[in-house]
This record gives C-alpha cells, structure tokens and sequence, in this order.
C-alpha cells in the first residue's frame, strides 16, 4: 500500500534509511570498521594528511573547551530526528574578500567524531553508521562577480560535506556566466549498511542436532553507490541554446543472497553495477513564450555482479584427505533440513565431520553473467504559454532497450533428490523493451479566477523475451548418490536439457484528467474534476494459440479539493479522491480506493507557527475470495515557537496507522505440541476444494501503528553561545499472524529513542566551536527468534571547528 | 532524498505528479538501475503496478521499506487462489509456512526479475 506523503513521519526511523561503511562480511567487519574509521579517504597520503589534520583540530578544540558548558552534537547521517548539526548556530555571515573581480565567501569546518556502541553494532550501522574519526565536516565556497564581468564564470557556488568516513558524502557545483553557459554538478557517495537478522533468516530450530542458529541476515549487504550528475547548457539566453548531460551511477561492495539446489546455499556477491547515462537536447525558442525541445538520451548499463558460494555451515567429509562441503543455511534436522541424523549418531555433525553422506551440500557453487543494456530514447517536447490564456506542457518519446547475457553456472556437490552430483548451466537470455510515452498538460485561463486543467498520459510498452539454455547433470554410477560418490564424467542426458523460451506481454495505459478550479475570492477556492484510465494488457506465455492472458481495466476517478485563507494567519488545504476500478490485475490492488488529505498552519504571532496534517489512503477489495482491506492514515502535528530572540522551541506529535489484510490460502503443520492460534482457527475447507496443496484459509492481518514525538529547545545562554536540546521518540506496535513459534514481531513492536543536544561559540577572528552529541537506543518488545540480538545504545559525539569568511 | 527527486512541481501529466524515467519506466530505477530490467523472466506486477504494490518509498518500519511483515505474508496475500484475476492469477506455494519459509526470498531471490529462472531464483 503507498502511504500518504507525511512531512513528520519523515523524521521517524526507517530500517532501510540508513547506511553504513565498508564491511566484507561479519566476521571482518570490526576489522573493516577500525580501518574506516581511521581514514579520511582511500590512500594512505590522504590518511596521513588526516591524521595531522585531526591532531592540530584536536589540540585547538582541547583549548577551547575550557569556555564551553557542555557538549553538542552534530551527525552527518540523514536526520531521523532532533539532530544538532554543528553549523546550526553559525557566527555572523562575515563579509567576505573581495579578490580578481569577485566577491568571496567560504568556510570550511573539520572536527573529529567519536562514537560508542552497546548491544548490536550490526543494528546500529543498519539505522545510524556513524562511525569514529576525524571528518570535514561542511565546506562552501561562494564567488560572485562584482560587475558580471568574470573571465570564467560570474558566480560558482561548491559545495561539499560528509568526507572522512561519513556514510553520505556530497558535492555540488553551480557556475555560470551571464549568457554564455550555466554548469551544474553533483557527486554523491553513499555507502550502505544493512544486517537486519530477521530478514531472509530460516530460524534454525534449538531441537537441531546441531542446533545453529543464524546469527546474521542471509541477505547483508556492505555496498557503496556513487552516483555524479552534471548538465550543462549553453547560450541559455539564445534563440537556440544546447543542454549536454552526463551521469553516472556505479555500486560496488560485497553482499549476500542465497541459492536453492536441494538445500539452501548461501552465496556471496561481489555488486558491481554500472550506468552511464548520456544526455544531449537542443531548444529552439520558436516564438515568444515557445519553447521546442529535442532530447537524445543513451542509457548504458553495465551488470558484472558474480556470484560465489559463500560455505556456511561447513562439514569435513569422512575421507582421507577430508574435503569440506556446506550444508547451507537451513539447518534443521528434525524435519531433515538438510537430513536427517543417522541411526545411532548423536549429531549431524560430530567432531566437525559429516555423519549422514546422504545430505544435499554444495562443495562449490559459481554464476558468472555480463548483462549489458543499452537503451537509446528520443524525445520531442514543446512548452508554451504563448496565449495569455493558455498554458501547455507536451512531450513524446520513444524508447528501445535491448539487453542480453550469457549465462556460465556450475555446481559440484550433491542433490540428492536427482541423485546429481554437478551440474554446468550455459546459455543466453535476452530480451527488449520497447515503450512510447506522450505527456500532455494545459491549462486554460477561462477568466481571471476559473481555469480549467488538461492532463493526457499514455504509456504503452512491450517487452518480448528470449531464453536459450542448456544443463549438463552429472549423477554417479550406481545411484542413489551420497557425496562420497564419484561423478561420472559423461552427463545423464547426453547433450544436456534444454530449455528455450520466447514469450512477451505488453500493457497500454492511458489517462485522461480533467479539473476546473474556481479562486471565487482571495480568501478561498475550489477545484473539482474527473480522471478516467485505462488499462490493456496481454501475457503472451509461449506463443501458442488459445494461451495468451489478456487484461482490460477501467479506472474512474472523482477528485475535489478546497483552499481557504479566512484570516491571514490560517491557511487550510483540502484533497479528496474516490476511484472505482472494474476489475483488478492482482489479488492486493483495491477495487475502490480513497484519498483524503488536509493540511493547515496558523501563524497569528510572528514568533508562532502551529500546523496539522492528516492524510488517509483507504484501500479495498470486497470479492468474497479476497477481501481485501487496507489502509495508512497519517495525523501529524507541529509548533515552532520562537518568543524571544534568545530562546525557541520546535515540538512535533505524528501517528501513522497501516492495516493491511486479505485472505489467504496456506500450508502450515507446526511441530508436535506447538500450537499457533492463527494455524489453529484457519478455516481448512474454503481453499481445499480450489487448492489443494493451500488447505488452509485465515484472514491474514497486518497492523501497524507508530507514534514519533519530538521536541526541542534553542537557547543562548550568552552573546556568542548557542544551545539546543531535543529528544525525540518513535513507538511502533503491530501485529501479524504467527507462522512460526520461532518468528518474533521484530521491527513492528519497538522503541527507538534520540535524545540530542549541541553547542555552538562564536570564538570570534571568524572561527567558530561547536560540539554534539548524539544518543542512540534501539529496542525491540518481542522475544529476539533464533538469532543475535537487536538491541543497542550508543553515543556519537563530535567536535569540530569551523572558519569562514 | 528530496521529494523533488521522485516528483515534479512543475507539471507532468502522471498521477500525482511523479516522475518518471525518459522511457516511462518507474523513477525508482535511476538509483536502483539493477532492478529495471528489461528481463526474460519478468515478475511481471512489478512492471504493472510499480513498486509500490511491495514498498512503501516515503518510509516503513519494516526493512527494505517493505508495506508488509514478514515477508511470507506479504507474497501470500496476492499468492492466493481467486477467481477474481481475469488475467489469471499466480499460483500458491505448496510450502509449510511453519518451517524455513518466513522469506520467500530466501530462495526466490531475483524477485524483481530473472534472466535465468522462471520461479527467480537466480
């Protein structure tokens, strides 16, 4: 379900939010995470460079403390909450230099970031990632033309913040010179972080012989995207003026997923994608007010991710000299994942060695592919408001992807069920995309206060797909096959299995909106209108006749909306949408579905500003095989009160509520003497007679609600001291049906809580002290599963110096 | 993120003003290039109804800002029989929800899209 937009609940903590540095795998990343946090940037000149840089920032800081009451906290992660930053109370803009022509401005503030970390690191690198050193922390750089006369440009503007070993580091770049260009640029690096345990885990039952538990999520990844932007354009003022752009988004770093070949195989991956993005467009101002545009674009991606078994869970095998093979993720022998415990042994695995030959276990798992796609768009587009009385936005383009891959696998060890003890997979898939897209907008000034609002989207795409492979198994002599067996060097199937595939769907959706809207005062106005949609879509499976799925789908859409400005301090806003759809694609999409948003801010005094919010998205489905039901309703409040120059305070309430239930068909036998009430009250006859291997049916139920409170305190104590102090709190408590006795709630029961506080001195000679302090507590109120706990707490506490003229 | 990233202020025709990518497809995909495909076995809700029809972009408390907990849960909901689905419905996993299940994904791990398996498990 897509949440209502919600400025508050922005500032709560989202698992996914956060980002963390470098690190290999579990076991290294302590390592990994001493040497981040030493190091300022790859090299070790640049260490060195940071290191002294730390030391002299460290003595200045040292000997200035002594004028500072308490600490203060600044963080460079994405703010979840009351979050000092340690430019938040800067000194007096200075005024500057004037140097070659230009006016210029700049600072640069260095510091140093020292963190501590009780309970989980994995969890507190998953949600925050701060990590110890030293760090520049902001530098701006301001150059401004005083006759518009520069040589180069006539202003540039750079900006950069986060390096040193920060999570997310930035750059950007403006300059430009009067009619000739205008540059922009950006480069972004964001190193991610996640090992949220509970996601992908098989929660290993403690009844395993052995019993080992996973203690890590199967599906961690330590990656780093840096994505650069830059455009530019020439003669922006000009009857004809160019745009050329160019962008990159390369992700690299080590992760983990898994493989199922008769056990689970868990498999590291080195991620290595690359797109290069190419940009040219020339506009042609065709008349006043009239602009025509043409774009080329080229997309080239480049996906060289490899995949390697990762041997988890490794057992010797009872030869001389003993090789090792892994058993995988899923360790549970009662219910013979991946076997049983033979007759007469204590254990699966004694003194290190496999007692049970029999178990499907991979000696060695290998997937090479090169994916290469290159997707050219053309795009014409024409803008307007030649006619006082008529706006108009329009563009087309076409598109045509073309990707392909060849496909190189092998596997050695055993799959017991085929009795296979290797296998090779080579081929090729490729396949296209080839899509058209026209966007229209206009907007017809029918009087001074009455318009009325166009909007034409259509989208049509087809994306036909070819698959040719072949498999070579290899089994042993006499099967059944144990993994002490010999593989034959001939394959099973002499000449392999084959498999091909040619098939396709495609899907037209268009979209038609109309709105009139009626400013009838100043104080007030309202807009009503209609959208209408529809949906054609067809699933060629294999291109016989009599097997194609064809879909038709009609959406209407009421849409009405209201503003109103009684007074001058009370703005108010008013949404609502009601669409009906005949028919749905897939069982979660709703059959009618509702929107309603308000928005208010009251300002009566000039040092008070109090806003709300409430969003509702409402979502069903009555059929009597689905009944479905959703919903996320958002309620947000906020204060900014700033009563005297010396003091202030910002004060934040939201709760956001999310259901989501359907029914389901299901299969679930929990073990001997475990009762789960959801199993339990399943109705075992609706789904039985449609589904045979789902005989269970229950209404599944998903709630979840989170109330985040935040408050803080701006003060100043003195002439050239600024205080803040904040605390901010986030409670989730939800509910899901137990599949398992082992499945705690995890992240839909916990609180998290960021107090924060900072402090910011004016030293004077343009320098400036600040100091901040971070607290961090994460705790879940389920049961912590099979697996490491969640908990943690930490400080995160950084000083830095700043500069600036 | 800024919400400009994924919305236009300036005026597009799409539902609620999002952008999109030159070929139509999802903004999502400009930073999540891996995950656009085109593929030659395509989930193909995920080409049809977005990607919200699983995540929740503007933030969830469930990690990879999944809408549901856990992850069986959210695939059964659509993974069920029904006769409703003019354009046929997907089949249900015959698999004991009670054992090593909890994540689909644990095996079905290219959900998004797969080269080289129809059931996207690698």
């Amino acid at each position: 379900m897509e949440p209502p937009t919600k400025l508050a609940l922005s500032l709560q903590p989202m698992l996914l939010e956060r980002s963390a540095p470098a690190r290999a795998c579990p076991e290294r990343s302590r390592r990994a995470r001493a040497e981040r946090s030493s190091a300022v940037a790859s090299g070790p000149g640049k260490r060195r460079t940071a290191t002294a840089i730390a030391v002299l920032m460290w003595a200045a800081m040292i000997a200035s403390s002594a004028n500072t009451l308490f600490a203060q906290a600044p963080t460079a992660s994405p703010p979840p909450a009351p979050t000092a930053s340690p430019t938040a109370a800067p000194p007096a803009e200075p005024d500057g230099m004037t140097r070659g022509g230009y006016q210029i401005h700049s600072s640069v503030e260095l510091g140093y970031r020292s963190n501590d970390v009780t309970g989980s690191e994995d969890m507190y690198d998953t949600l925050v990632n701060l990590q110890t050193g030293p760090r520049i922390l902001d530098q701006t750089l301001t150059m401004q033309s005083v006759d518009h006369q520069g040589l180069l440009f006539d202003n540039l503007y750079l900006n950069s913040a986060g390096w040193g070993g920060d999570p997310n580091n930035y750059m950007r770049l403006r300059a430009d010179k009067d009619k000739w260009y205008n540059l922009q640029g950006s480069f972004r690096r964001d190193q991610s972080f996640f090992d949220y345990d509970l996601l992908a885990n098989p929660l290993n039952p403690s009844s395993s012989t052995p019993s080992i538990p996973t203690l890590s999520s199967p599906h961690l990844f330590d990656t780093t995207r840096r994505m650069t932007d830059v455009d530019l354009t020439l003669l922006p003022q000009s009857v004809v003026s160019f745009r050329l752009g160019y962008s990159h988004n390369n992700m690299t770093g080590p992760s983990y997923s898994s493989i199922h070949e008769g056990t689970e195989g868990s498999l590291l991956q080195n991620w290595n994608t690359t797109i290069n993005s190419y940009r040219m467009g020339v506009d042609f101002r065709i008349a006043p007010r009239t602009v025509f545009s043409y774009d080329q674009f080229l997309d080239y991606y480049k996906g060289d991710t490899d995949y390697q078994l990762h041997p988890i869970n490794q057992a010797l095998l009872p030869t001389t000299p003993a090789g090792s093979v892994s058993l995988g993720l899923s360790i549970d022998t009662v219910n013979k994942v991946p076997c049983a415990v033979p007759t007469g042994q204590s254990s699966l695995i004694v003194s290190g060695t496999l007692t049970n030959v029999t178990c499907s276990a991979y000696s060695s798992y290998l997937r090479n592919q090169r994916i290469r796609t290159s997707t050219p768009t053309e795009r014409i587009s024409l803008r307007s408001n030649y006619f006082k009385m008529l706006e108009i936005l329009g563009s087309f383009s076409y598109s045509s992807a073309t990707s392909s891959t060849p496909l190189d696998e092998s596997f050695r060890g055993l799959l017991s069920r085929s009795n296979t003890l290797a296998f090779t997979g080579t081929g090729t898939a490729a396949a296209n995309r080839i899509s058209d897209v026209v966007d229209l907008e206009a907007t017809l000034h029918l009087t001074q206060h009455l318009r009325l609002i166009e909007k034409f989207y259509f989208w049509a795409y087809r994306i036909p797909q070819n698959g040719n492979f072949n498999e070579l198994d290899y089994s042993c002599a006499v099967p059944p096959c144990t993994l002490l067996s010999a593989a034959l060097t001939t394959p099973t199937i002499p000449g392999g299995t084959p498999s091909i595939t040619q098939s396709s769907f495609d899907q037209t959706w268009t979209r038609n909106q109309t709105e009139l809207a009626w400013d009838f005062s100043k104080k007030a106005g309202v807009r009503i209108g209609y959208r209408y949609g529809d949906r054609d879509f067809n699933h060629f499976l294999d291109y016989l006749p009599g097997d194609v799925d064809h879909f038709v789908g009609l959406e209407k859409t009421a849409l009405f909306g209201l503003w109103a400005r009684p007074i001058h301090a009370l703005r108010l806003n008013f949404d609502l949408e009601h669409t009906n759809f005949n028919g749905v694609f897939v069982r979660l999409s709703p059959r009618k579905e509702a929107r309603y948003r308000f928005q208010t801010t009251y300002a009566q005094r000039s040092w008070a500003t109090l806003g709300g919010s409430i969003n509702i998205l409402q979502r069903s489905n009555a059929d009597a095989q689905t009944q479905y039901l959703g919903h996320n309703q958002n309620y947000g409040l906020t204060a900014s009160l700033a009563p005297r120059e010396r003091f202030g305070m910002d004060l934040a309430y939201n709760f956001n509520s999310v259901i989501q239930n359907a029914l389901i068909c299901f299969n679930d036998t929990p073990p001997t003497g475990v009762i789960l009430p959801f199993v339990m009250n399943a109705n075992n006859n609706n789904c039985a007679g449609n589904d045979t291997a789902n005989n269970l049916m229950a209404n599944s139920y998903y709630t979840n609600h989170t109330n985040f409170g935040m408050a803080t305190v701006r003060f100043k104590p003195a002439k050239r001291v600024m205080a803040n102090v904040g605390y901010s709190i986030t409670s989730v408590d939800g509910s899901v049906p137990q599949f398992n006795s082992l499945q705690p709630l995890g992240s839909l029961q916990y609180k998290y809580q960021q107090p924060v506080a900072n402090l910011s001195v004016d030293i004077g000679h343009k320098w400036a002290y600040n100091m901040g302090w971070n607290y961090y507590q994460y705790g879940e109120g389920s049961f912590v599963g099979p697996t490491a706990p969640r908990y943690f707490h930490a400080n995160s506490l950084a000083e830095s110096l700043r500069y600036s003229f | 993120m800024q919400c400009n990233d994924c919305h236009n202020p300036h005026g597009t025709g799409t539902v609620r003003q999002l952008r999109t990518m030159p070929s139509g497809d999802a903004i999502c995909y400009k930073c999540h290039v891996d995950k656009q495909g085109p593929f030659v076995y395509e989930h193909v809700p995920v080409k049809t109804e977005g990607c919200t029809s699983c995540h929740s972009p503007h933030g969830s408390t469930n990690p990879r800002l999944l809408n549901v907990m856990p992850v069986n849960m959210l695939c059964l909901q659509c993974h069920t029989f029904s006769t409703q689905l003019t354009a046929g419905g997907p089949s249900g996993p015959a698999h004991n929800q009670s054992a090593k299940y909890q994540a689909c994904t644990m095996c079905h791990t290219q959900i998004h899209g797969s080269n080289f398996s129809t059931v996207f498990f690698k």
